[in-house]
């Protein structure tokens, strides 16, 4: 085989939702072949797709098999825009342009109301910005927990309090990746008041037993996000009830109530920063008595580089529980004029 | 006078901004310039800052989506960077004639065996700011 090419291929089973291959050699092209609807007897299926350099990121395009028998004729087209391949790296992190949101639900998990949900879907990140009215919420990067497209975002992890909610305008950016290095800061929601307190992040923060998180609550005003008497506490996770909780081993229940402060509190107050836990390390002894690896103190650089296929049955992702094949290649020479 | 210092180590994006702190101290307004490290920009209060074009950048992460860069001011020994095996990385070149029978091409690879570590968090402190 001639120098920097290289032929990668995989399976995957689909859940419907966008799917990351990594494929570390990069990519020049890449086939994706939809068993399921190959051989199942449903009309008009989308079963193989096709992609290369030079092609406009998110397109490709597509064979349909006509007709509701295994093994029918095929037709050819191109995917509708944003509907197939894209390039992926998660090294950069790439924020959307800014799409408009016109409302917040007054709830502590909180909906947000936008006409532009493209390519979001559970379990992706955005960063809200530029809210009129539910100024708490600025800056904030939430995880998206469910969306109904076209019309809301609903965040994945309840905060502290209610939003103050209302109708103004606002907007958001869709983050493409998350941190590129673990373990990940996040920001904190809420935090309990319990022998071993339950905190939420607002993002799902990956961590497992054994690991030693720094709390930083910042002090703003009198009562404004509380709990400040743990700024600067080094802790160990205890349990993970959650994807987005954790426990701790410090008894908060002394401590001042946490809160999420009122749109009011956070105009007045601005510029201020959101409370954080930062992992900073681990404990050796209840890693091991828990049998989690001892090394999870170590930072490890989890960005991948690979292709995004969006999910959906007309697409290279594919819907629920097709079972998808693939090869990718890396070409020798790209001339695209 | 510079005295003892701590180091900020922030994003090229900031010396317009740095310039512009009241009384900062140009590298080159130091009594002892030829003491100064390449990437320092200058100093001001017990803050030394170094810059470099991929410091840290939030992008659109401020109340008003604006890019908030992250200024690390870090203690001394706050990190260490080990070299394995007593070298940090390697850049290898091979020419043509020792990388292919027919000469035709060349191959540059590099080798990383460094870990750099922070030693103590509470020594560092995160210093964010937008652009003015």
């Amino acid at each position: 085989m001639a120098y920097n090419t290289a032929i990668l291929q995989g399976r995957f089973t689909s859940d419907a939702t966008n799917k990351i291959i990594p494929l570390r050699s990069d990519v020049d092209w890449m086939y994706v072949y939809n068993e399921t609807a190959l051989t199942q007897a449903a009309a008009d299926l989308a079963c193989q797709f096709y992609w290369q350099r030079g092609m406009t990121n998110g397109g490709g395009w597509v064979w349909t098999k006509l007709g509701n028998q295994a093994n029918d004729p095929l037709t050819f087209g191109a995917l509708a825009a944003n509907t197939g391949f894209f390039l992926f790296d998660s090294s950069i992190i790439t924020p959307s342009a800014a799409r408009a949101t016109t409302e917040v639900s007054n709830a502590a998990l909180p909906v947000i109301s936008t006409g532009d949900t493209t390519g979001v879907q559970v379990g992706s990140i955005i960063r809200i910005m530029n809210q009129a009215t539910d100024t708490e919420l600025n800056g904030l990067d939430i995880e998206v927990g469910a969306v109904t497209a076209g019309v809301s975002i609903t965040a994945a992890y309840s905060f502290a309090t209610p939003m103050t909610g209302g109708v103004a305008a606002g907007q958001y950016r869709l983050l493409s990746s998350d941190a590129m290095f673990y373990p990940r800061h996040r920001f904190i929601i809420n935090i309990t008041q319990a022998a071993n307190a339950v905190v939420t992040t607002s993002v799902s923060h990956g961590l497992t037993i054994g690991q030693k998180i720094r709390f930083n609550i910042p002090t703003v005003i009198g009562a404004f996000f509380g709990m400040t008497e743990l700024d600067g506490v080094l802790a160990t996770v205890l349990t993970v009830p959650s994807a987005g909780t954790f426990t701790v081993d410090v008894d908060t229940t002394a401590m001042t109530a946490f809160a999420w402060p009122t749109a009011a509190q956070a105009t007045a107050n601005q510029p201020y920063s959101f409370p954080l836990m930062v992992p900073v390390g681990a404990d050796t002894g209840i890693a091991l008595s828990n049998n989690v690896i001892p090394s999870l103190d170590a930072t490890d650089n989890v960005a991948q580089l690979g292709m995004l296929l969006t999910g959906g049955a007309a697409s290279p992702g594919g819907n629920t529980n097709d079972v998808m094949y693939w090869t990718a290649g890396k070409s020798f020479s790209v001339i695209n004029e | 006078m510079v005295r003892d210092a701590y180091f900020a180590l922030c994003n090229t994006d900031l010396v317009s901004d740095l310039d512009n702190v009241g009384g900062f101290i140009q590298k080159n307004e130091y009594p002892s310039p030829m003491n100064a490290l390449p990437s320092e920009w200058g100093a001001v209060g017990n803050l030394r800052f170094l810059v470099s074009s991929i410091g840290s950048i939030t992008q659109n992460a401020s109340i008003l989506g604006a890019d908030v860069y992250n200024i690390f001011c870090v203690g001394m020994e706050a990190y260490a960077c080990i070299e394995q095996d007593g070298y940090s990385s390697q850049f290898i070149y091979r020419p043509p004639i020792y990388d292919g029978p027919l000469a035709l091409n060349v191959s540059v690879g590099y080798k990383f065996a460094e870990v750099p570590r922070i030693t103590n968090d509470e020594w560092i402190l995160n210093l964010r700011s937008t652009l003015a």
